[in-house]
């Protein structure tokens, strides 16, 4: 089929534009998950403030924040900024690709951004900790890119859903924040249980849940965590959801 | 096949319930080009965004190289060019890129894009500035490189919405050259465009469309003769006797012969024939010192159909 050039070839240009930009990305990619690991890892630790092995807990959360912010607000940014000032986008529509390969073209570059900065995220904290590992690296592919689907969905729907981009990172942020303090990100989900059965119910509607849980099980499983299969499950229930959701706010904004 | 485009009847009504479309029908053949006209409003972008795939029509039908724009888009995006009306350009890369690129989309392979390329940044005077980003660029040369771009893949139609918008004198007239080079080597060419006078140079055919309906179509010389009397007979003479108003006003083919002073005034319907009578009438009566012919321009029939009130 003809259009898979197009799929290939604005892959390549988005491919293209993150190596150049990269010296930008990578206040974003690096800096932000490199400090919370400073403050909540080292320093509090340090001081006595949080009990010596948090950063076995944190750790994957970081991980997860990383992945989830890269995927949401990388491709989020580029298809509502493109559309508001009828940038690169508005090109890529009138070339040879149905809007279905094209959404999907933008996923696997929020796949791609995902796990650019889970795996420098990793790097970080590897260079700051040693005592990382992952020993089975497939499961954290299928984890990290499951969460890449997921919320790079999430940036393509608000991107074409808000006209306005204050608006839009504003929406963004209203979304992503709730997910990044709560997502288990700084906490074992188990751990929300005995202090409220009702919240640790209500947190299992985050997906972002399922990777920062499905990291634990995987890289610190001596850390309380949801087995595996069921993160994965959870991540997988919510690509499915919010795919069809990005597709169906980008085909209101691209075609009238 | 001898229509590129075929339009039936087509309506647009959009989701704000704004019907900018009441259908229009009109087809386009193989080579030609073909205008546009119309007020701000009128339906011109309409009708480019349901040929170009990127606006469904309400109802009638659209085709492009016979594919139905509601059924074959992707049949119908590989085969045209779009210079659209605003600057739809990837600003992170160069000009260069930018063309690479879009052989890369549309399956060009590397070799055959990258002399595509070259010979396309020639044409369009571009290839001092080709591994510049566009910031640098004025809005003559991103105009030049949306044409070049849209001409990279060689499309048999190129489908232009406004493309001399926003160009200072000069840069229009080298547009209209470069529109003039397409259409000698057989591109069929699509063009909406508010100058008359461009419109009137151009294009083969022309289509007036105002409030979504299609008011006039023909060559400009067709919607010219749509205004009778409007070809104005203008004469300088020593005297202006009774007998000599009497005589030009029983002509047959002149409408209508005002007086001021010395100057008469006598509106025509077709100018060219009646010249040598009207001439010759009038020296029979008193001496003539000065004639000249001023035909309608496509401007007057353009505000004829399309009304005279401002239009946003």
């Amino acid at each position: 089929m003809s259009q898979f050039h197009a799929f290939k070839g604005i892959l390549h240009r988005d491919l293209l534009v993150f190596w150049r930009n990269l010296r930008g990305n990578s206040v974003r990619i690096f800096v932000q998950p490199a400090f919370f690991l400073v403050v909540f890892g080292v320093l509090m630790p340090k001081l006595g403030l949080f009990a010596k092995g948090y950063a076995g807990v944190l750790i994957p959360g970081v991980v997860t924040i990383s992945a989830m912010t890269a995927a949401s607000f990388g491709v989020g940014a580029l298809v509502g900024l493109s559309f508001f000032r009828n940038k690169e986008i508005r090109a890529h529509l009138l070339a040879p690709i149905s809007l279905e390969l094209f959404v999907l073209e933008k996923i696997l570059y929020g796949v791609f951004q995902a796990l650019v900065s889970s795996v420098s995220m990793l790097l970080v904290g590897w260079l700051m900790f040693r005592n990382i590992s992952v020993p089975n690296p497939l499961w954290f592919l299928v984890i990290v890119s499951l969460t890449g689907i997921a919320f790079s969905s999430i940036g393509i729907a608000i991107g074409s859903r808000m006209r306005l981009p204050p608006v839009m990172f504003e929406v963004l942020q209203l979304i992503i924040m709730p997910m990044f303090f709560f997502g288990a990100t700084f906490f074992p989900l188990s751990a929300i249980r005995e202090l409220s059965p009702a919240l640790f119910w209500a947190l299992h509607l985050l997906p972002n849940v399922y990777t920062s849980e499905g990291l634990r099980a995987l890289m610190t499983p001596e850390v309380p965590h949801l087995p595996l299969f069921y993160a994965i499950a959870g991540l997988v229930v919510w690509s499915a959801l919010l795919f069809p959701l990005a597709l169906k706010e980008f085909r209101r904004r691209a075609v009238s | 096949m001898d229509s590129v485009i075929s339009v039936r009847e087509l309506e647009k009504r959009y989701k704000n319930g704004v019907q900018a479309l009441k259908g229009i029908s009109f087809d386009i053949r193989k080579g030609e080009t073909f205008g546009l006209l119309g007020p701000n409003g009128a339906g011109k972008s309409t009708t480019i965004g349901i040929l170009t795939t990127l606006v469904t029509p309400t109802s009638g039908e659209a085709r492009v190289f016979g594919f139905d724009v509601k059924t074959s888009a992707l049949d119908i995006k590989q085969r045209i060019g779009v210079v659209p009306q605003e600057r739809w350009l990837d600003e992170d890369v160069t000009a260069r890129e930018n063309l690479l690129l879009h052989g890369e989309y549309y399956g060009m392979p590397k070799a055959a894009a990258v002399a595509a390329a070259e010979r396309v940044l020639h044409m369009m005077e571009l290839a001092q500035r080709a591994d510049d980003l566009l910031y640098t660029y004025s809005g003559g040369m991103l105009q030049r490189l949306l044409i070049a771009r849209a001409l990279m893949h060689e499309p048999e139609l190129l489908v232009m919405d406004e493309p001399t918008i926003g160009l200072d004198p000069q840069a229009r007239r080298a547009m209209w050259g470069y529109i003039r080079e397409l259409k000698s080597r057989g591109v069929t060419i699509l063009l909406t465009t508010h100058y008359m006078d461009e419109a009137d140079k151009l294009c083969d055919r022309l289509a007036v469309i105002d409030e979504g309906k299609l008011q006039a179509m023909g060559t400009p010389a067709e919607l010219k003769a749509l205004l009778p009397g409007a070809t104005a007979i203008e004469a300088e003479v020593s005297a202006v006797p009774d007998e000599l108003l009497k005589c030009l006003q029983g002509m047959k083919g002149v409408e209508k012969v005002e007086q001021r002073d010395h100057t008469l005034t006598i509106f025509v319907s077709d100018g060219k024939h009646i010249l040598p009578a009207v001439s010759a009438a009038i020296q029979k009566h008193t001496r003539l010192s000065a004639i000249s012919m001023h035909e309608p321009t496509l401007e007057d029939v353009y505000i004829q159909l399309t009304g005279k009130e401002l239009r946003e």
